[in-house]
């Protein structure tokens, strides 16, 4: 379990992370989300110890990071930072972080299996792709067979199968027990990965929570309706207290109601629909509660 | 390949930079003011064993920076400690690792000047055996000299972790060091013994007879002259780890 308690962090002027407080728990993906600059980064260094808070602690199951024995058994760490030496081949910086872990040569190869760079594993480090080094990464941080894992972006680099692979790998990674806490700015990935989130704006967090109830509690969440009778259904949605748009074209978009309590009240007016979707999810809840407006933010 | 023969050529160079500076100045080697010295007379069997003095002021220093710069250079600083986060423990690791190193190549340079004299021996009919006698005894201080200097790199690099930087500074501390001898014996003579060429001459008794650089220097026995290069290791490592305490990655 990761458990981050006031944790601030100011360089001179700029203060990058405000008091924040959250933690990640054994058996779930904790999403950590926010724009550039929100201070994810100086946050998951300050769980490692590479940064010095200014005040407020992080520990990793009730112990500082720096107070852990053989601490890279127990926690793997994948930040921007930490990179393979390009130099050394794949297989050789796998067995120099397994020399310095203490782990012996067992799992080097497994591990490269693992991430699928078996075929790789002779080139050197410095020739591989992106998602490459990714791959390497990561196998570098699971040497110690950890029980929490922290991943910084972990995504970036990796093509669509990389982040199918990725996000089946750390949803098993939970749901054998373990901590994973997962930065990233790729919510729609986010969304079909993390079962907590926690978002984070200009070094402060804005909110945490359970994925789904952290939707809801946005209240952002709309359904789109597309139907021959817009007008009605508009009718029967404001009856209800809804908030109704129209696009003069058949699609109806109903905020504040859930699709549990939407669905009955189409039926019992007996209104005809081609077509109902529950639109909004975490990228509008993001882009809302971090008070930006557009991809741009995010990337 | 490339860099293989940019090595071999730093090697010449600093073969002839040193002849230069150690034989061909005020030796009597060329046209010193002395006189005293002949090519040819075993007077300067001393003189080519100081050359190792040069290589381990600037290999020394280099490789220990090097030890130090290379994880921040490669990023491989934050992997290392985030499996020793007790920085201390990190440099004390990185000192006796360079130690090693130095070790090692302070006996390589001492086999290439030990060869590189009798080298000479063989072009100017000289006895090598004399010579290698001679020789003996200097072997082991400039093998230390090498891993002392090696150990003050480190220290160096410990406070200065850009690569490039470091090696400018350790690089320039020798090279401007050495020209401002003059002057700062001038202005400061008390302090001279203990500048860190002055110290590492008395180290490896580099000869003290009117040589540009050491002529007329006063130097410390060479076991100070020793304390006094341990005592610099110790401040900078003592002044880098306080400050790989405090920094952020």
């Amino acid at each position: 379990m990761i458990e981050v308690h006031e944790l601030t962090k100011r360089y001179r002027r700029v203060l990058a992370v405000d008091r924040l407080s959250f933690s990640a728990v054994p058996g779930r993906v904790t999403g950590f989300l926010g724009p550039n600059g929100a201070g994810k980064t100086t946050t998951l260094k300050m769980i490692a110890g590479l940064v010095k808070p200014t005040s407020g602690e992080a520990s990793i199951s009730g112990v500082k990071y720096r107070d852990i024995p053989d601490p890279a058994r127990h926690v793997g760490m994948v930040l921007e930072s930490t990179a393979a030496h390009p130099a050394r081949s794949g297989r050789a910086n796998m067995m120099v972080c397994a020399t310095s872990i203490g782990t012996g040569y067992g799992r080097v190869d497994e591990l490269l299996d693992m991430v699928g760079l078996t075929e790789h594993a002779g080139r050197k480090a410095g020739a591989y792709s992106l998602g490459m080094r990714q791959r390497l990464t990561l196998a570098m941080a699971l040497l110690g067979d950890p029980a929490v894992l922290v991943l910084d972006e972990p995504g970036n680099g990796l093509d669509p199968e990389g982040i199918a692979w990725l996000r089946n790998f750390l949803k098993w990674l939970a749901s054998q027990g373990k901590t994973v806490l997962v930065s990233s700015h790729q919510l729609s990935e986010m969304s079909q990965l993390a079962d907590d989130v926690v978002i984070v704006s200009a070094g402060h967090e804005v909110v945490s929570g359970p994925l789904d109830q952290v939707i809801k509690g946005s209240g952002l969440t709309e359904i789109r309706f597309r139907t021959p009778e817009p007008e009605r259904l508009a009718q029967v949605m404001q009856g209800a207290g809804a908030t109704v748009r129209m696009d003069g074209q058949g699609t109806v978009l109903v905020g504040g109601l859930a699709p549990e309590q939407a669905g009955p009240l189409v039926a019992a007016a007996r209104i005809v629909i081609y077509e109902m979707v529950a639109a909004g999810g975490l990228e509008e809840t993001f882009l809302a509660l971090t008070g930006h407006s557009g991809q741009g933010a995010l990337s | 390949m490339a860099s293989g023969a940019a090595v071999t050529l730093l090697i010449v160079f600093v073969i002839l930079y040193g002849v230069e500076r150690n034989l061909g100045s005020g030796s009597g080697l060329s046209s010193g003011p002395t006189g005293t010295l002949q090519f040819g007379s075993s007077g300067w069997y001393p003189y080519v064993m100081a050359l190792s003095y040069t290589y381990s002021q600037l290999f020394g220093v280099v490789l220990g920076i090097i030890c130090v710069t290379g994880e921040f250079r490669y990023n491989t600083a934050s992997f290392t400690y985030l499996v020793e986060p007790r920085r201390s423990r990190v440099l004390s690791a990185k000192l006796i690792a360079s130690a090693i190193w130095g070790l090692i190549y302070g006996v390589l340079t001492a086999i290439l000047v030990t060869a590189f004299g009798a080298l000479l021996c063989t072009v100017w009919r000289l006895d090598p055996g004399a010579f290698l006698r001679n020789a003996l005894t200097y072997l082991p201080v400039d093998v230390a000299g090498f891993m002392l200097f090696t150990l003050i790199g480190v220290g160096i690099g410990s406070l200065i972790h850009n690569q490039v930087l470091a090696i400018i500074t350790g690089v320039g501390m020798i090279t401007i060091g050495a020209s401002l001898l003059a002057l700062i014996s001038a202005i400061a003579p008390h302090v001279v013994p203990y500048l860190p060429q002055t110290a590492l001459m008395a180290f490896e008794r580099v000869p003290q007879d009117g040589n540009r650089i050491t002529g007329g220097y006063r130097v410390l026995p060479w076991w100070g002259g020793g304390l006094v290069l341990l005592a610099y290791t110790a401040v900078l490592a003592g002044i880098g780890a306080l400050t790989a305490q405090r920094s952020d990655l």
